[in-house]
């Protein structure tokens, strides 16, 4: 799917981050130089008085999608290059249905600690105490406007019908709802393979430990032979050539996944809740309508 | 002659007054000739002027003023050759004044001119009342070329050839209906932009522009995206830095392709002098470009927005001038921007204070959008009592939409709606239970995968 991505401008102001400004950047093209570019808009803005601290980056996404590697990857150069970095993930889909969806969020130190160790087994992850849940921190957002914006907006608000944008009342839930269960039905089968690629992994851990251990048994028997025999004993450190360890499987696909799921079900709870409230509105309409005829 | 010298002294500025006042001069001037003559009474005054060769006084005036223009067309004075900074000379103007544009106030001319290329049937009105003339004023500002023109001018078609003395017909050279007809739609994200940029000034200007991005369509301009170009005003002169400008139209084609200049901005409540010295530079970069002000002065207590067109008026085979109309502007949202738009609205606090807001859960939009309707049933049904009791006087047109209102909630029957509800609540909180298993299940996941690797 093609996202939208492009920068955040702003500054810290205590313990707050502004953004006041952004621009887009260019969709992937090797012919130009993305990082040229970016300092070329910076210089510009700047000329005209725009703060030019880049504080983040932005992203288009649809539901759960937008967490995935490049994500942790972009977030994690941002944050150790610029550290009050966020990055802004706008709901395309959930906005157009009625619903501003935007969101910020931040690696915890966690997250950053195991990207740079570049090691994803399922022990150094205990060691590190992350989880699908503490990969990212949601940052509060909050909207603030000039006061001249405000004018500006009051004068808008007269030149905008009143019954326009009441579109997130609409009463259809099928399309969307199927949709977004399809989603998390493909992420669930994929952490599904994911679980089913551990559990061999364990198996083969397991099974093997067994016949290490049979092994072990097996030399320690012969060695006793052999000094009764009065011959030396066979060096039992053999054993690790004869058995090597399996690879362990990486667990970072399996947390990304499981955090899209964690998303995705977390969108379909508020997606059902509010069809839920529109429902029982609409009883309460249909309840007046049939009190009426009955009178 | 030295009388008449007197006589016609700074005629280009009078010229143009009622032939009647002028009348008299004439009849001076022919008094003067028959006493210098002698002649006898018979002799007309058509005759004593061709013998003497003396031009009357209109063809006197005429060239003249003829002559006057042609020198301050080229004048080398200063005055005339103003420099912009990418070195293009403004125009000279009339001397009259000591600013280099001499504004020119046509509203009725201007209305008059849209009617003629609108309706046909005005055409023929004016062909009939021929060269009435007309008296302009406000709104309008007409660059240079009108300095034969002043507070009076005529209304006339171009098939008239001459030029009558100390007169100016307005062409409708450049007037073409589109021009007129255009709409500007504007995104909000452009305002929110102006408004940006406008608090982001310099501490020494008062005024900010900038450019106006998108696709022009056959009669409607989509205005998308904008940006602010740093530029200074002087008394006499405008920089404005067009590299910038381009630089940040290349670094944005980049991005969006699709967008091109289609005019410019600037702050403020009305069209200065050197408006026309800016749009001439747009002009070059676009076909018709429009203009665009936000009133971020707060004259009248409004933020007012405006769009205007320039339109080409001229003296035929003369100079070209430009006037700034008016023309429809609207709001345009897409679905979102509206979205986004009604949230922001909410930072308009009571007593005109700006608060913060945080983007809301889906299901405290869907309560805050029932208790609006609730307060808009209330007064709907405030109405309706008031109407009973005759306390309000009854509107029909009101009564009209309120039973299309009322027959618009679908008739269902209660069987059918019972089951219908019924069986939607059911599928919502099955897929609730579902993803909270999912959740749950996740969890146990993840903690018996950290648990069983040692």
């Amino acid at each position: 799917m093609e996202v939208a991505q492009g920068a955040l401008l702003g500054l810290v102001v205590e313990n707050r981050l502004e953004i006041t400004n952004c621009f887009p950047f260019p969709k992937h093209d090797d012919t130009m130089d993305e990082e040229e570019y970016q300092l070329d808009m910076m210089r510009r803005l700047r000329r005209v008085n725009v703060d030019h601290f880049h504080v983040g980056w932005y992203q288009s996404a649809d539901v759960g999608n937008f967490l995935s590697l490049p994500l942790l990857e972009s977030q994690y150069h941002y944050q150790t290059s610029i550290e009050e970095s966020v990055v802004v993930i706008y709901d395309t889909k959930k906005s157009a249905r009625g619903f501003l969806t935007l969101k910020a969020y931040r690696l915890t130190p966690q997250a950053i600690a195991m990207y740079k160790e570049n090691d994803y087994t399922p022990e150094s992850l205990k060691n590190l105490k992350i989880g699908y849940e503490s990969l990212f921190i949601e940052v509060p957002i909050v909207i603030r406007n000039s006061p001249l914006t405000n004018i500006m907006m009051s004068e808008l608000s007269e030149m905008i019908p009143e019954e326009e944008g009441c579109k997130f009342l609409d009463l259809g839930t099928a399309s969307v709802l199927e949709g977004q269960l399809r989603s998390l039905m493909d992420r669930v089968d994929e952490l599904n393979q994911e679980a089913i690629k551990f559990n061999r992994y364990q198996l083969l851990v397991v099974r093997q430990q067994q016949e290490k251990h049979r092994w072990l048994l097996k030399r320690t028997q012969e060695n006793a032979a052999r000094a009764t025999k009065g011959e030396p004993p066979l060096p039992e450190e053999d054993v690790n050539k004869l058995f090597k360890p399996h690879p362990v499987p990486q667990r970072l696909n399996p947390m990304i996944v499981a955090g899209q799921i964690n998303t995705y079900s977390q969108h379909i709870s508020q997606f059902c809740s509010q069809s839920l409230a529109k429902l029982y509105l609409t009883q309460a309409l249909q309840n007046a309508k049939e009190a009426k005829q009955n009178n | 002659m030295c009388i008449r010298t007197v006589m016609t002294y700074a005629s280009p500025v009078f010229a143009h007054a009622a032939p009647k006042a002028l009348h008299r001069l004439q009849v001076i001037q022919n008094k003067f000739c028959r006493a210098a003559t002698d002649a006898h009474w018979c002799v007309r005054n058509s005759i004593l002027h061709r013998d003497l060769e003396l031009p009357t006084i209109s063809k006197y005036m005429k060239d003249a003023s003829k002559r006057f223009f042609d020198i301050a067309g080229s004048h080398p004075n200063a005055l005339y050759a103003r420099r912009l900074t990418i070195n293009r000379r403004i125009p000279p103007t009339l001397s009259v004044g000591h600013e280099t544009y001499l504004p020119i106030h046509l509203t009725l001319l201007q209305r008059q001119l849209k009617d003629l290329m609108t309706s046909t049937t005005r055409m023929t009105d004016l062909e009939r009342e021929g060269n009435r003339p007309v008296t302009v004023s406000c709104d309008i500002l007409c660059r240079d070329d009108f300095h034969q023109a002043s507070s009076i001018a005529h209304v006339t078609r171009r098939r008239h050839s001459h030029v009558p003395s100390g007169r100016t017909r307005f062409d409708a050279v450049g007037f073409s209906e589109m021009a007129l007809n255009l709409v500007v739609k504007v995104h909000p994200v452009v305002l929110f932009q102006i408004v940006d940029a406008y608090e982001r000034r310099n501490a020494d200007s008062h005024r900010v522009i900038g450019t106006l991005l998108r696709t022009s369509d056959k009669g409607v301009v989509e205005v998308t995206n904008c940006f602010c170009v740093p530029h200074k005003e002087h008394e006499d002169q405008v920089e404005a830095e067009l590299n910038y400008a381009m630089d940040v139209y290349e670094l944005n084609r980049r991005v969006n392709a699709m967008e091109n200049i289609v005019g410019w901005w600037a702050t403020g409540n009305e069209v200065t002098n050197h408006s026309s010295v800016i749009h001439e530079y747009y002009s070059r970069e676009c076909r018709e470009p429009v203009h665009v002000t936000l009133d971020t002065s707060l004259s009248g207590n409004r933020m007012g927005l405006r769009a205007y067109v320039c339109v080409a008026l001229g003296v035929p085979r003369g100079k070209q001038g430009c006037m700034f109309t008016p023309i429809n502007v609207e709001l345009i949202t897409y679905e979102p921007e509206l979205v986004g738009l009604q949230l922001c609205q909410k930072t308009v606090g009571g007593g005109g204070r700006s608060r913060q807001v945080q983007p809301m859960l889906d299901l405290a939009q869907v309560a805050e959008a029932a208790s609006k309707l609730s307060g808009l049933l209330d007064q709907v049904l405030a109405y309706v009592e008031d109407v009973v009791a005759e306390r309000v006087q009854p509107d029909n047109e009101v009564g009209r939409q309120l039973l299309e209102l009322v027959n618009s909630v679908p008739n269902l029957a209660a069987d059918a709606f019972a089951d219908a509800f019924a069986s939607s609540v059911k599928d919502l909180l099955m897929v609730v239970t579902l993803a909270q298993l999912i959740k749950t299940q996740l969890q146990l996941n993840e903690k018996l995968t950290l648990l069983t690797s040692q």
